[in-house]
């Protein structure tokens, strides 16, 4: 069964590296971004089948490596690659000479070209490689931007460029590209949860509200589903989410009892990678405040040891404790995430 | 006035008609959906002088180091019918053998897909392919079990003919002889003009 299961999963990612392998001959650069959607889903499904086995040989597991590495290379992600080619050199090392000759004959001068040429971008970009590839950073963001669509078009399935341009539109209040720029990082690494949380708290600010709340219908249904899986994080944007919609929304208790719901799950999360706890059990009090039909207090932000978010709020938000704690999330300044 | 092809037909005494609707059938519709526009575009294109069916010299050895025969292939097609399967292959293929395609380098290495899928489906009757390698060998794989991979390596050149085909094989061959978690591994290489191929056994 399981190696059945194997052979069905590779066989799978076969076929997408063959598709995209059309798609790039027949459509060239206008088919890139789709060709390299396909090439990251055929890297996820070789890192699938491998997990598969019990106990898979050395040459089989360099052999997953250089394949999902080398998809990498195809789908032009550069970021998401160097994190594959540490995979290939680690499986190297238990292999014979010859093995990782003749396994890596054609990645070794793909994955260095690529490289290469990904440097060779980042030197041509100057107020992008001052501020070190970080948004927050960026002095003058109206050059950075035209860099940043220049490396984006040039490097179309790295999903961490495509994540940048998501933090462009935000910190420049563009919205609606940064939700265009979101999605396609979304379609790169559907299963980055930083990516899921960002479009969870961009959804209320972007969509229609009937659209809006359909998608956090869609969120919360996951969440339950996957609870011990998600990280904290996953749990406090969506609780943000909801905050925010009850605002519009003409069913606000329900949005209520949701962020509630959420902040509890996150609250007890295993997983807290950003540190979101402090905000969970902010968003928690509040909803909780809520739920109850009390005012939402200030104390809550006391009480998480997040008061600081009272003094930087501004001045008209300040007797809103709702609006303190959504607004604090408006920047998009989630570190980039480095998932493959 | 009999042609050179001709003559090597009747002394091969083997002729096989392959019908390119058929490899619908005999291949898994995924790897078929791609490389039959190619393939349709190269027999096709003003450069390997269009003319149905399109008969390949195809020099077949079915063991390895064994005797080789030699088998007229012939392909045809009825456009009408691959529309049933892709509405779109008229076109894709049309844009393949006009060179519009963004990538023209990409036409032999599809159309070689295609080929050696069509060879699988005549020289190995009943082995479908069912994965593919992208970054080791060989390309198409007809058993992707671990430690014990069967599959065919695959080349196409749009010229050069016999000497284009030996080439390929004689750079192809020595690492693929080296490598021990192959269980069987076959090489298909193609030139679209003049019309020759080698299928040959190179493992075990």
């Amino acid at each position: 069964m399981t190696l059945d299961a194997y052979r069905h999963v590779k066989s799978g990612g076969g076929k997408l590296k063959f598709r995209a392998r059309a798609i790039r001959a027949e459509q060239g650069e206008d088919g890139a971004f789709e060709a390299a959607v396909l090439l990251r889903e055929a890297a996820r499904a070789e890192e699938r089948a491998l997990r598969l086995l019990q106990a898979p040989d050395v040459e089989t597991r360099l052999g997953a490596a250089v394949e999902r590495c080398g998809c990498l290379v195809g789908a032009r992600a550069p970021n998401a690659a160097s994190l594959a080619w540490g995979e290939v050199l680690n499986e190297s090392d238990a292999a014979s000479p010859e093995i990782v000759r003749t396994y890596r004959q054609k990645l070794d001068p793909a994955y260095d070209a690529l490289q290469r040429a990904f440097r060779r971008a980042i030197d041509a970009s100057p107020v992008l490689k001052a501020a070190r590839l970080r948004w927050a950073y960026v002095a003058d963001q109206a050059s950075a931007r035209a860099e940043l669509e220049a490396l984006v078009a040039q490097f179309p399935g790295d999903f961490d460029l495509a994540y940048m341009l998501y933090q462009a539109g935000v910190f420049t209040r563009d919205h609606r590209a940064a939700w265009a720029a979101l999605a396609k990082a979304r379609q790169l690494e559907p299963e980055n949860y930083v990516a899921w949380g960002a479009e969870l708290l961009l959804a209320p600010r972007v969509l229609p509200l009937s659209k809006a709340e359909a998608h956090l219908e869609a969120a919360y249904s996951q969440l339950r589903r996957l609870r011990g899986d998600v990280d904290a994080d996953s749990f406090l944007c969506f609780a943000v989410a909801s905050l925010l919609l009850a605002g519009a929304s003409k069913q606000p208790k329900t949005h209520h009892a949701r962020a509630l719901e959420a902040a509890e799950l996150g609250v007890s999360a295993r997983s807290d990678l950003f540190d979101s706890k402090p905000d969970l059990r902010v968003a928690r009090d509040l909803a909780a405040d809520l739920v109850a039909g009390r005012p939402p207090s200030i104390n809550a932000f006391y009480r998480a040891g997040r008061g600081k978010l009272v003094d930087a709020a501004p001045a008209k938000d300040r007797n809103d404790p709702v609006r303190i704690f959504t607004g604090s999330f408006a920047y998009g300044g989630h570190a980039l995430p480095s998932a493959a | 006035m009999t042609s050179l092809g001709e003559k090597r037909r009747r002394a091969a005494g083997r002729a096989r008609t392959y019908r390119l609707e058929q490899l619908y059938q005999d291949q898994d519709r995924d790897w078929v959906f791609d490389s039959v526009p190619a393939l349709v575009g190269l027999l096709s294109s003003s450069s390997t002088k269009r003319r149905q069916p399109c008969s390949f010299d195809v020099d077949h050895m079915p063991t390895t180091g064994g005797a080789t025969t030699r088998l007229a292939l012939s392909l045809d097609w009825d456009m009408a019918a691959l529309e049933l399967q892709d509405p779109a292959v008229r076109e894709r293929a049309r844009r393949y053998a006009s060179g519009r395609t963004p990538h023209r380098e990409h036409l032999p290495e599809m159309a070689g897909y295609g080929l050696a899928l069509v060879a699988v489906s005549v020289l190995l009757p009943g082995q479908r392919v069912v994965d593919m390698e992208q970054w080791r060998s060989p390309d198409l794989l007809l058993d992707n079990t671990p430690g014990a991979r069967r599959g065919v390596e695959v080349a196409c050149r749009t010229s050069g003919g016999w000497a284009a085909v030996r080439s390929v094989r004689l750079d192809k061959l020595p690492a693929l002889a080296r490598e021990k978690t192959l269980a069987e591994v076959h090489l298909s290489l193609w030139s679209g003009w003049p019309r020759v191929s080698e299928f040959c056994k190179v493992k075990p």
